[in-house]
């Protein structure tokens, strides 16, 4: 009896114990299961954006992979950073093309014109490379795109970035800003967009840089290659031949023209009119009448189907567009009349050698225009009126000769008094009043000042005439720079006759003090970079610079390297330049070499020619470019 | 042997056979929910005889072992985990008391409230290659469901998310896509190194959001909440293991559902970029497979 209960308990037991374990082990089974789950995949939200660092001077914003570089650029133009000094530090080289998400490889252009990036960027000497920066839809186009009053770039490499800047006409511009010449177009660079006049670079180098925009579809514009629009000097590139002009007014070309004019077209209705005809402004001698302008004449346009045109403005034509079209131009020696640049007010009588413009002065004749004013030019009848661009010198705005005879004399009207300030309502009683400035002898070349202008103006970019679409012109005081200065030429004497006009302009040949304002900025080949960081101050700048104005079917991309010469010991250029335009028009393409620098010139990968010249101009057109040195 | 031996030992035997049913059935539930899995996975031991789960992530390929508790990563071949992305240690970092070389798991690559751009590659692909065995063709249905439980066992092991008063799940803020299964590896499931996420985030899969739509738990004010999503249903869209085969591959998508995540940051974060704390998303679902007419 013991012995089977002996039995039973052992079973009973057995049966315990197996029944803990398997309890256990179940339990235990289920529980590290459940516990685990803690450890599965969970999400969590962004802490930082930077390596480390709260922004401030003594503990900087800390950059040392692709994607806080990337975050920097798209914070920046979110605005995250607007209204406050950021800094920001790179603690190591930066390769893109080891960017752990191939989205980190492009970013965007760091400041916008909405927010500028007004923080400091210390480089620390290190490297950021192989990298895109889209500029799609964006005004200003760089690795920054603006930088803004007080921003400070430094200490920097920057290399084999790709700036993508192809704008399209569609882009939304509610942000956009004017550029030079009044103009709202993208200023692309491969360091900055558009560098604000406080904005300090310094020490930032870039290596085998590329320029994109073979898919160009609007206005854009480089004023020095490394930056795409400095506003010190409001866009007119120090140096540039754009800035060059010849214009010249002659009587022989002009008689000829207007009498083609005359002879074409006396019955063609003028400036919308249905009644007015050519005749009503122009006489069959050459007399161009009261209260009309050569540069604005309008005639109905005589290859529309239409003649004569009913009132509006689908169907018209300036008359001088037409003349050169007919092939009548007005100009001599090499130089040619520009309706936009040189405009005639009648009463003025072309004869075949000499014309003569009838005397307007007195209380009853000019008047200085008030501020804000729109400029028209037939509202100053017996006159001819000169259109001058700023140049970075006022008192040098080109050159000025005219070729007249007669008992009296050729004189600008001045409205601007001993301290440039602007005199509006001023007029002139004869030939001593105060801003008459005599032109000199005849043929003798006087330079032209903004100070002898009868007054400047500025487009009114927002309302252009509504008929043609031309572009309205206000006047402007001395403190804004104007689009052109507007000189009023005069004569005190009915009885003079003039020759010729001729005005023109050449721009001194830059030095490097004139490109300081850019900072200290070159491209550089990688060798150089160990010297530049062991003695910054030891590197001497190349000053080498572009500039290229493209608009829609002007397609550009440009690429730099720079290579040591191994039997001249001495560094060269290497400038790609792939181009293709779709229709008619041309750009140009100036570089500026102040370093006189070997630059080996690649045009759509083919080899043109090795320039050291300090000044070199292609100028572009479908399916052909010349190269030349002004 | 009397009578009573007899019996018992009957009944000893058919206990013995329970315990070792049992027991068996515990570790087959673990290492078929296996550990470090990107959700809960729930199979059924009847028809499914093994799984296979991959992770795609923009960067790296992650496995999950069917047989034991390990995740691997793919670096010129498998090659267990010691964790699985060095981004994702921060998740633990301001974790007092918390080693984070303890930590083994995965992490989908944080939701940026301020740049989209960067939730463009955040989202997690998950491969899963189920082997099973039918005599006739079976309806599978294929449910995400929210369990509370592991949710709370997220949050005992990690503590309620920072600045929160209450902890935040994975089920409030994500994005469920999936792809209809095929029983053959049609996109290279089983090629050692192969990427998927490149594959399976084009047009022509998860990018198509109108053949594959988004599936959340919750709606946009984050109060209507269902505590499951059905992908294949037994009634409603029955998915057919065809018994001419044995294998199947499914893939998931699991992305941010940004409007809900950033609902549920909304008041938490102070709105600027140097404001940001880090907010941790608890993983509280489990993806069951289940024949027709089962339940969990």
């Amino acid at each position: 009896m013991m012995k089977l209960l002996s039995r039973r308990l052992l079973t009973i037991l057995v049966l315990t114990i197996t029944l803990f374990i398997t309890i256990t082990v179940a339990t235990y089974a289920w529980t590290n299961n459940t516990y685990i789950y803690s450890q599965d995949i969970i999400g969590k939200s962004r802490k930082s954006y930077f390596d480390s660092g709260t922004g401030t001077e003594l503990d900087p914003f800390i950059i040392n992979e692709p994607e806080h570089f990337f975050n920097l650029a798209y914070l920046q133009n979110l605005g995250q950073f607007n209204g406050s000094t950021y800094y920001f530090e790179l603690s190591s080289s930066i390769d893109f093309s080891q960017a752990s998400v191939d989205l980190y490889k492009t970013i965007y252009p760091i400041g916008t014109g909405q927010y500028p990036f007004v923080g400091s960027f210390e480089g620390n000497f290190y490297t950021i490379s192989n990298f895109s920066v889209d500029g799609n839809g964006l005004q200003d186009i760089g690795v920054f795109g603006n930088l803004g009053d007080y921003s400070v770039v430094q200490n920097l490499f920057i290399e084999q970035p790709t700036i993508i800047s192809n704008p399209s006409t569609s882009d939304d511009k509610t942000y956009f800003h004017e550029h030079n010449n009044n103009q709202e177009n993208r200023a692309t660079g491969y360091i900055v967009g558009h560098l604000n006049t406080l904005a300090v670079i310094d020490n930032v180098y870039v290596i085998d840089p590329t320029i994109s925009s073979l898919s160009n579809a609007d206005f854009n514009r480089s004023e020095y290659g490394l930056v795409g629009f400095n506003e010190y000097d409001d866009g007119n590139t120090v140096g540039s031949p754009r800035g060059a002009y010849n214009f010249d007014l002659d009587a022989i070309s002009a008689d000829d023209a207007l009498a083609y004019a005359y002879t074409a077209y006396s019955s063609y209705n003028i400036n919308g009119s249905t009644t007015l005809t050519l005749s009503d402004a122009l006489t069959s001698t050459g007399t161009l009448n009261t209260g009309y302008t050569l540069s604005t004449l309008l005639i109905t346009d005589p290859d529309s189907n239409n003649d004569p045109a009913p009132l509006g403005t689908t169907n018209l034509v300036y008359l001088y567009d037409q003349l050169v079209a007919d092939g009548y131009t007005i100009g001599a020696y090499g130089s040619e009349y520009n309706r936009l640049n040189i405009d005639v007010v009648g009463t003025v009588d072309f004869g075949s050698t000499n014309y003569q413009i009838y005397e307007n002065m007195g209380a009853s004749g000019f008047v200085s225009p008030t501020v804000g004013a729109t400029f028209n030019a037939y509202s100053f009848d017996n006159a001819i009126f000169l259109y001058v661009r700023p140049t970075n010198n006022p008192s040098d705005l080109g050159d000025v000769t005219g070729t007249y005879g007669g008992g009296g004399d050729l004189s600008y009207l001045s409205s601007y008094d001993t301290n440039g300030d602007y005199v509006a309502g001023r007029y002139w009683a004869n030939k001593n009043a105060t801003g008459v400035v005599n032109f000199g002898a005849s043929g003798v070349t006087q330079t032209m000042q903004a100070s002898n202008a009868f007054c400047a103006i500025q487009e009114d970019v927002d309302n252009p005439d509504p008929d043609t679409g031309e572009p309205v012109y206000k006047v402007v005081d001395e403190t804004v720079t104007p689009d052109y200065y507007v000189f009023l030429v005069a004569v005190t004497n009915g009885q003079i006759t003039i020759s010729d006009i001729n005005f023109s302009y050449s721009p001194a040949d830059p030095t490097a003090d004139d490109y300081t304002s850019l900072g200290n900025i070159d491209y550089i080949n990688a060798n150089q970079k160990a010297g530049i960081i062991a003695d910054p101050s030891s590197y001497t700048n190349s000053y080498f610079f572009f500039n290229y104005d493209i608009t829609v079917n002007q397609y550009l991309e440009v690429y730099v390297e720079k290579n040591w010469d191994t039997q001249n010991l001495v560094y060269y250029y290497d400038l790609y330049i792939d181009y293709s335009i779709t229709d008619s028009s041309i750009f140009y393409f100036d570089i500026y070499n102040i370093s006189n620098s070997t630059i080996n010139i690649y045009i759509n990968d083919v080899f043109d020619s090795g320039n050291p010249y300090s000044l070199i101009e292609i100028q572009f057109s479908s399916g052909s470019y010349i190269v030349s040195v002004p | 042997m009397n009578k009573k031996k007899m019996i018992f030992a009957f009944l000893s035997m058919l206990l013995s056979c329970f315990a070792f049913v049992v027991a068996t059935y515990a570790w087959f539930a673990v290492s078929h929910t296996v550990s470090n899995s990107p959700l809960d996975l729930n199979v059924d031991p009847g028809i499914i005889t093994s799984y296979e789960a991959h992770l795609y992530t923009y960067n790296n390929i992650f496995k999950v072992s069917s047989s034991d508790s390990t995740i691997y990563v793919y670096n010129s071949g498998w090659v267990a985990a010691t964790h699985t992305d060095s981004e994702d240690i921060d998740v633990l970092d301001d974790q007092v008391g918390y080693d984070p070389n303890d930590f083994w798991g995965i992490v989908m690559k944080p939701y940026d409230p301020l740049i989209p751009d960067n939730n463009l590659v955040n989202n997690i692909i998950l491969g899963i290659h189920i082997t099973y065995d039918v005599d006739v063709n079976t309806n599978l249905s294929v449910v995400a469901i929210v369990d509370e439980s592991i949710g709370h066992a997220s949050r005992d092991a990690f503590g309620v998310t920072q600045g929160s008063a209450e902890e935040l799940y994975f089920s409030q803020v994500v994005n469920f896509q999936m792809l209809p299964g095929t029983n053959t590896d049609v996109h290279g499931f089983n090629t050692a190194g192969l990427n998927l996420y490149s594959t399976l985030m084009t047009e022509t899969y998860f990018e198509d959001t109108s053949t594959y739509p988004y599936s959340d738990f919750y709606d946009e004010t984050l109060e209507q909440y269902d505590s499951s999503m059905v992908f294949y249903d037994d009634t409603v869209s029955p998915y057919v293991l065809n018994a001419a085969y044995s294998d199947l591959y499914l893939y998931f998508n699991l992305s941010y559902n940004s409007f809900n995540t950033d609902l549920v940051l909304s008041g938490l974060i102070g709105g600027g970029f140097g404001e940001i704390n880090l907010y941790r998303f608890f993983q509280d679902i489990t993806l069951v497979f289940r024949k027709e007419g089962e339940v969990v």
